[in-house]
């Protein structure tokens, strides 16, 4: 099994709150990779993609929003949860943030309990939806020996049928099709 | 009145009294070089600097809770932001606050230190 930690990256260009924040959330639970400036967060984070980032809206050089943007860009963080640190809790900041790609923001100071429960959160989610793709792909290729075994009484039809509904099925809301019915 | 809400400190960190001592410790050592570099970027009217090294004076004084302190911060980080600083030094007001925190900090460190000094003690007797 693996017993790996979780990745966090943290980008604050603040050192002090850097370490606040490593302390809060725990230096034995998570391996924490550490940036103070948005370049930096971006080089950290191709170099060795981390479960979740943590990112500070202000920055100097490149703000994190802009980090989150530009990272979201790549098919490898589509779905690694990024979670915005702001002491603006103003309504067209926060949805800039979740518009660049961001899963969720924690508002400054932190409250221990918070930070630690939505970080907590948005690993399960991402371990889900890692799980999911390994079963989808599964499927996929039991699909595919199914119907290079199929017998030719067609017994595995029902079988190769209801997988390819699966595979069929939208997997993500964009692709859903909006019906009117009125 | 007090700027230090020590009680909001604590509970924000669950009355990790441990990690607490560790991150007021960290603030008495941070806080006069944040300061400092606040000061310098007045007196070198960048106002982008300004605008930084009050946002990052106030993120790190902030779980204390000095609700006045930030707020003045904020005005200097705010009026930086639209190039409308022009104040030639940090407030004398600022800087009296940010003493005044600074010596309430040290003396709840300095209370939590001898608890556990105190602890310590009594499990090398025990």
């Amino acid at each position: 099994m693996d017993r790996r930690k979780p990745v966090v990256l943290i980008l604050d260009d603040v050192v002090e709150n850097v370490r606040v924040l490593g302390s809060l959330l725990g230096r034995d639970k998570y391996s924490l990779l550490l940036a103070s400036s948005g370049q930096q967060a971006i080089q950290l984070a191709l170099s060795n993609i981390p479960d979740v980032l943590l990112l500070d809206v202000m920055v100097p050089d490149i703000d994190g929003i802009s980090v989150c943007r530009y990272l979201k860009e790549f098919e490898s963080f589509r779905f690694i949860p990024i979670i915005f640190l702001t002491a603006n809790a103003d309504p067209k900041d926060i949805s800039l943030a979740y518009e660049a790609g961001g899963a969720d923001y924690v508002l400054k100071p932190f409250h221990a309990r918070e930070l630690r429960v939505r970080v907590e959160t948005h690993l399960e989610i991402k371990l889900m939806r890692d799980r999911l793709h390994t079963a989808e792909d599964l499927i996929r290729r039991a699909h595919q020996m199914a119907l290079a075994s199929q017998s030719s009484d067609g017994t595995l039809m029902p079988f190769v049928k209801e997988l390819e509904t699966f595979i069929k099925m939208p997997s993500r809301v964009s692709a859903l099709e909006i019906t009117n019915d009125n | 009145m007090t700027l230090l809400n020590w009680t909001g400190f604590l509970e924000r960190l669950e009355h990790n009294q441990a990690l607490a001592l560790e991150l007021a410790t960290d603030l008495l050592s941070a806080i006069d070089v944040r300061t400092y570099k606040l000061s310098a970027s007045i007196d070198a009217k960048d106002q982008k600097l300004i605008e930084q090294s009050s946002h990052a004076l106030r993120g790190l004084l902030s779980p204390y809770g000095p609700t006045l302190l930030l707020l003045e911060l904020k005005s200097i980080e705010e009026s930086a932001r639209s190039r409308t600083f022009y104040l030639e030094t940090i407030p004398v007001e600022i800087i009296s606050m940010i003493t005044d925190l600074k010596s309430d900090v040290q003396i709840e460190v300095s209370a939590l230190q001898n608890e556990f000094d105190r602890k310590n003690a009594l499990k090398k007797v025990l």
